[in-house]
């Protein structure tokens, strides 16, 4: 099987993509991998849990700090809780297929970016740009009610804006410093290689008005 | 020989060659009733597939085949296959089939020669080359692509041995894939978010076509260079007909796509087996009932539609409603209860509201489910199935576990000569 696409990537350039099964799996266990040496035990948990039939994938994303949750579609009073988890799923066809996130129906996140069906909203899918890390990055931070990436302008959740606003400016969120959910001592990345320059052109001479 | 419209005295001697040869027309516009008829007249078999209906402003682009104002609003694959008819040489046939596309897998293509892509959009044709790429080589027909642009009119043959239909498109002109042209080469020039109509004319569509029979002539007839080769006919005031050689495209997905390596035979055809029926067999063939299908995968401009809809909101009153299509064959208005389709109110998009998906069928699915025919789960008519056996894995990451097998329905090919309509 293989898995072709043709997207715009982010500057809007039109790129085409194949994988084949293997490549999707070894992008799959890589980003997997990559999770699991990027985040601080101490909050945050990522656990496998069993794949249902279609699934390629199947992890519960736990950030353990205090965070507010919803309880049904016509909720809009957010209550506090100490930890909050999320699933993710994969499907066969990763990373040119976009993953599926969301909370319990009855104990879902109280965030401008959760639908009121406990859907997380993940921005558009971009392949090879957006990733399950790309996806878990958002999600761990949005569990911490952090403004940096909350989206305001497209928002899934309406009732919760002017809350996480004032929430905000109380300097209440983050309920976490965000640089504690990640593993303090990371051994840093293996440096990219730079991309080519590309030739600036010559100035253009100054108008004859 | 039908002796009273061929006489063998007049013909060319070769003509025996193509008696009765199966070809199959995907697409029977402008280009496309020519082809018909040229084929009928050269003594092939040929089968059309179309979902569109002939209008009377196009009458004056198709072949004179079609009768008008007669034949105003009728299926045009099916129209152009009975107005053939009479030119059919001795035991010769003419099929046509009111379908879409997306409701045909590979298998439905396996059964013919050439299959030629009188096609107007380039959705189109990339899905038709990704239905011909996955069959394996020694069952994949020739493809032969034509079109117009303006006077000029070309063809393409292509075994799919040096490159596919999908290295001879820019994938610039896929970002709007349903921007529906009938050129083959010149790309789509957009005008603040509104594409140009393509002028062409029904001079140009039926060179196309004559190319198009040449090059079907010359595969026939063993015409050395023949094959691979793309034909131009370039109008006055630059006359010419050019013959050039297409290379390969470099990463083209298409040419990534490669038929699965192992198939194996359900008895049947998606129109007519249940789930229930192909999970029994393929139990039988695998010795175990421990697998899923997974949902059928149709890439279409440029989208994946993978999974099933079971149960989904009104998009108009947020009544829960059971919906029991493809994601791929699900339009907006499907996503709409019977009142609020009655009184015809416009879907809104959301996500706010739960719906169960199906990514996979398995023996454990909802009797409702079990009892529908594959075709209504999905799968089109040819389809490859994809079944998986976990065999206790955690997830797909247990690579070492997890065996993938394909399956495809053994009277699906038959079905291209019987039936007369496809819909979703």
């Amino acid at each position: 099987m293989t898995y072709s696409v043709t997207y715009q990537d982010e500057t809007g350039a039109s790129r085409m993509a194949s994988i084949s099964e293997n490549d999707y799996l070894e992008a799959l266990e890589n980003d997997y991998l990559d999770l699991q040496r990027r985040y601080n035990a101490r909050y945050v948990t990522i656990q496998k849990i069993h794949a249902e039939p279609g699934e390629a994938l199947h992890l519960v994303v736990t950030v353990n700090a205090p965070s507010h949750y919803l309880t049904s579609l016509n909720d809009k009073a957010p209550k506090e809780c100490r930890g909050m988890s999320v699933h993710i799923i994969c499907y066969p066809g990763y990373p040119l297929k976009s993953v599926y996130a969301y909370y319990a129906p009855d104990h879902f996140l109280a965030s401008p970016n959760v639908f009121r069906s406990g859907v997380a909203c993940i921005d558009n899918w971009i392949p090879f740009t957006s990733s399950l890390t790309t996806v878990v990055d958002k999600l761990v931070h949005d569990m911490i009610h952090d403004p940096v990436v909350t989206r305001y302008d497209s928002m899934a959740n309406g009732d919760m804006e002017q809350w996480h606003k004032s929430g905000v400016a109380s300097r209440q969120f983050p309920t976490l410093p965000p640089k504690l959910l990640y593993v303090p001592d990371l051994p840093p990345r293996r440096p990219r290689h730079a991309a080519a320059s590309r030739p600036v052109p010559p100035p253009l001479p100054p108008r004859k008005c | 020989m039908n002796s009273v419209l061929y006489n063998p005295d007049k013909l060319m001697t070769d003509r025996p060659l193509f008696h009765n040869r199966r070809v199959c027309v995907v697409g029977c516009g402008a280009v496309g009733s020519y082809l018909i008829e040229q084929l009928a007249k050269m003594g092939a078999s040929p089968d059309a597939v179309d979902f569109d209906v002939l209008t009377l402003e196009n009458a004056a682009k198709h072949s004179s085949l079609i009768r008008t104002p007669e034949d105003a609003g009728r299926n045009k694959a099916v129209c152009v296959s009975e107005r053939v008819k009479p030119f059919l040489d001795q035991g010769c046939t003419s099929h046509g089939i009111d379908s879409d596309l997306c409701l045909l897998g590979p298998e439905a293509f396996a059964d013919y020669d050439v299959v030629f892509a009188a096609l107007d959009n380039f959705a189109a044709k990339v899905l038709l080359n990704e239905l011909i790429r996955q069959l394996p080589p020694e069952r994949r027909p020739l493809l032969i692509m034509d079109g117009t642009y303006g006077e000029m009119a070309q063809s393409v043959m292509l075994d799919n041995t040096e490159f596919c239909l999908r290295c001879l498109m820019d994938e610039s002109w896929l970002k709007d894939s349903a921007v529906r042209t009938s050129c083959t080469s010149a790309p789509i020039r957009q005008n603040d978010g509104l594409a140009p109509i393509v002028r062409t004319s029904a001079r140009a569509s039926s060179l196309a076509a004559h190319l198009s029979t040449e090059q079907y002539r010359g595969y026939v007839t063993g015409a050395p260079g023949a094959m691979n080769r793309r034909l131009t006919y370039t109008a006055y005031p630059g006359l010419e007909l050019r013959v050039s050689h297409p290379l390969p495209k470099r990463n083209c997905p298409g040419c990534a796509i490669q038929p699965p390596a192992h198939l194996r035979w359900l008895r049947g055809s998606v129109l007519t087996v249940s789930l229930r029926e192909a999970m029994q067999q393929i139990s039988e063939q695998l010795g175990t009932t421990d697998f899923e299908l997974s949902v059928h995968r149709l890439h279409y401009k440029e989208v994946l539609h993978s999974c099933f809809i079971v149960t989904e909101y009104c998009r108009a009153c947020g009544k829960p409603i059971r919906v029991l299509k493809h994601a791929g064959r699900t339009f907006p208005h499907h996503l709409l209860c019977l009142e609020c389709n009655l009184h015809g109110k416009q879907p809104y998009l959301t996500s706010d509201l739960p719906r169960t998906l199906l990514y996979a069928f398995t023996p454990s699915c909802e009797d409702a489910i079990q009892d529908m025919t594959l075709f209504d789960l999905g799968y089109p008519l040819g389809a490859h199935i994809e079944v998986i056996e976990r065999q206790g894995a955690f997830d797909l990451l247990d690579r070492d576990k997890i065996k993938t097998t394909f399956f495809a329905l053994d009277e699906d090919h038959c079905q291209m000569r019987q039936i007369q309509k496809l819909s979703c």
